[in-house]
């Protein structure tokens, strides 16, 4: 059990974080299904729920009936949460996109693992990066302070946004790993959440009976979708000021779309998303000619930020740790789908899978090839070689 | 695991910026695992991935580290076993002894199998070599970490372990050892990896029997009955030539098979020796 240190300072994993805020952010009803490496943010749920009854705590027989359950929870006006991991999420898939589609502003925790085939337990993004385009807004985690603070800035967006919100750590490296950071009180979060007040034509009511999704004509059903479309473009400025609000609230920088590192005008960039970006600091240390870029929210896209973030590079790395097999990986497609004429070369890498180290030498090595390519960037990513 | 999580605390308290995290594989809970810290004195640490080489190796089992755990050690480094008897290997590191298994043992800090645990005397030892004032930082955080007796006595065999670590001096006979393999190791794996992800030898080859800590040595009250054989999870108890005959290679150490049987005294569990 954790507890709080001197100067507001606590060692957490970032699945206690995530726990944490989840508690702080007085959720009521929790779904559960345990998956290595998420099982221990249910688990500390459980202790934390103990002998509580204003919170409803519920063991499913699947993933795919925990996001049934806490859509239906939700709709019935109820702050919810639910976390999952790798096969668990792919098994949910058909929900995700209903989540987004009904509009409901579920907040679920992934913990990245890599995906079977063959079995791993280890961390990559390819479980929830194959989900962008199923309408969640997805940010990624770098440290357990960063989870805690975007579980509590997740409430906030969701339910401003009517949309879900995945937040993204990679296991081990983030939901294993204790480290230091500043864990807020209840009085500061209920400043900061509000209640959940649903929209009441959305609400599931008992004496109001109402059918939803049902099945709409053809043009109907493409405004619904265009709808959700809508509500992703103002995500983006929902989450902006939504961070820039945890910031003076909290005293605490939140990063919204993007953290830069290093120098704006560097010739030479590297856009990276998790873990593998906040390594990639260590590499601006000394080195003048580098602006790292860690891309945080990574649906909605932030394309304008990045773009003016890319500017001034000449060579831009994109490192991916998913695999999208027969075209560039997630990141890479995405980053290359921006107006980066005037850039020399930007080659998508693709390192990490399955757990396999990503260490400052393997970052170097993708910025030299970058450097030495000469090319625009080619069509496929180039898939680091094991143990570099 | 939680030894690593109890030091991150204990550096945390005494003000530095810390990151600890373990390395799972296979293992079911309960086995033992390595554990991961870093700790910085002025910034975050944003190092997000393994550590290879270490400047301090602390060996919280009481079996002694193998050559290859041993060669993760870096020039310089220091070596913190729990261990009474001299450690007959040299190298240029330092090593350190401390008698955890004992100190558990004096303080009643057992498993719920009944096995001593150093982890937190281990701790003590760890905090005079390197954090000489944070004795009262690893108290507070055992505190934080545990609760009630187990607390209570968890604080004493911190304060024991710090007061009864010793470094040892080489010796001549000491064995000296190899430091860490070179990076061709790591070639010499990657030319051999096959196309598909079909292992080439059965699970045969995966002997989990390294996983346990205790393993059941049958006695001549046995009757041979089989009923341990019949719940035993692995499948590991068998009847050869009218008596039961336990595959060491796979036993998990569970103690089931000790739990069920129905005759007295037939099995025990004894700690594995190294
Ligand atoms: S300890 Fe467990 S695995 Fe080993 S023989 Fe007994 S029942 Fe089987
Ligand atoms: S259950 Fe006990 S008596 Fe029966 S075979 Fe096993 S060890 Fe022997």
């Amino acid at each position: 059990m954790s507890q709080t240190l001197p100067h507001g300072r606590v060692v957490l994993t970032s699945n206690d974080a995530a726990a944490h805020a989840v508690m702080l952010a007085r959720v009521r009803a929790i779904g559960c299904y345990p998956i290595t490496p998420q099982t221990l943010i249910v688990e500390r749920l459980a202790e934390l729920v103990a002998g509580r009854d204003d919170i409803e705590y519920a063991n499913l027989e699947s993933e795919h009936s925990m996001f049934g359950y806490v859509i239906a929870a939700a709709r019935a006006g109820v702050r919810t949460f639910t976390a999952t991991s790798s096969q668990g999420l792919l098994y949910a898939h058909e929900q995700l996109h209903r989540a987004s589609r009904e509009r409901v502003p579920l907040v679920v925790v992934d913990v990245n693992r890599a995906v079977f085939a063959p079995w791993s337990i280890e961390p990559d993004l390819t479980d929830s990066m194959s989900q962008r385009d199923t309408g969640w807004i997805q940010l990624y985690c770098s440290s357990a302070q960063e989870v805690l603070d975007s579980v509590l800035c997740a409430y906030r967006i969701a339910e401003t946004a009517m949309l879900p919100v995945m937040v993204c750590a990679e296991g081990f490296l983030l939901s294993h790993t204790s480290e230091v950071l500043e864990l807020p009180d209840q009085d500061t979060v209920d400043a900061f959440i509000p209640e959940f007040h649903a929209p009441a034509d959305w609400l599931l009511d008992p004496d109001t009976p109402s059918t939803f999704s049902a099945m709409p004509e053809p043009n109907d059903y493409y405004a619904f979708q265009r709808n959700v479309a809508a509500a992703m473009d103002d995500a983006r400025g929902i989450v902006e000021a939504v961070a820039s609000e945890f910031t003076s609230h909290f005293g605490r920088e939140k990063i919204a779309a993007l953290e830069l590192t290093g120098n704006p005008d560097a010739d030479t960039a590297l856009v990276a998303i998790g873990t593998i970006a906040d390594s990639a600091q260590e590499l601006v240390d000394g080195n003048d000619d580098l602006l790292v870029i860690r891309v945080h929210t990574y649906r909605p896209f932030p394309a304008a930020e990045l773009s003016a973030a890319l500017a001034r590079a000449s060579y831009v790395s994109i490192i991916d740790r998913a695999a999208a097999f027969g075209s560039l990986g997630p990141l890479g497609a995405d980053v290359r789908s921006l107006e980066l004429g005037h850039a020399k070369a930007a080659v998508n890498f693709v390192c990490g899978l399955g757990g396999a180290d990503v260490t400052p030498a393997t970052l170097r090595w993708a910025v030299k090839q970058t450097r030495s390519s000469g090319v625009q960037g080619g069509l496929a990513p180039i898939y680091v070689p094991e143990g570099v | 695991m939680l030894a690593s999580q109890i030091l991150a605390e204990t550096f945390a308290r005494a003000g530095f910026w810390v990151q600890s995290f373990p390395e799972f594989k296979a293992e079911r809970r309960g086995a033992p695992i390595s554990a991961f810290l870093r700790w910085d004195e002025t910034s975050r640490i944003h190092r997000r991935y393994k550590v290879q080489e270490c400047d301090v190796l602390v060996v919280v089992s009481p079996a002694p580290p193998s050559p290859e755990i041993l060669g993760t050690v870096r020039p310089g480094g220091l070596i913190v076993l729990n261990r009474e008897p001299r450690f007959p290997h040299t190298g240029p590191f330092d090593i350190a002894r401390v008698p955890a298994s004992r100190i558990a043992l004096e303080n009643d800090i057992l498993s719920s199998e009944g096995r001593p645990m150093g982890n937190v005397a281990v701790l003590g030892a760890c905090v005079r070599l390197l954090v000489p004032d944070g004795l009262a930082f690893l108290e507070e955080a055992v505190a934080a970490r545990m609760s009630g007796a187990m607390a209570d006595a968890n604080v004493v065999a911190a304060r024991e372990g710090y007061a009864r670590c010793a470094k040892q001096h080489a010796v001549a006979g000491d064995t000296p050892v190899e430091l860490s393999p070179g990076p061709e190791h790591a070639s010499a794996r990657r030319r051999s990896r096959p196309l598909f992800a079909v292992s080439t030898t059965d699970s045969r080859g995966n002997h989990t029997g390294t996983w346990s800590l205790d393993r059941p040595v049958l006695t001549d009250e046995c009757t041979a009955c089989a009923v341990c054989a019949l719940f035993c999870p692995e499948g590991v108890i068998s009847k050869n030539d009218g008596s039961m005959v336990v595959d060491y290679l796979y036993c998990k150490g569970c103690g089931i098979c000790e739990v069920v049987c129905p005759v007295r005294n037939a099995i025990a569990m004894e700690p594995v020796s190294a």
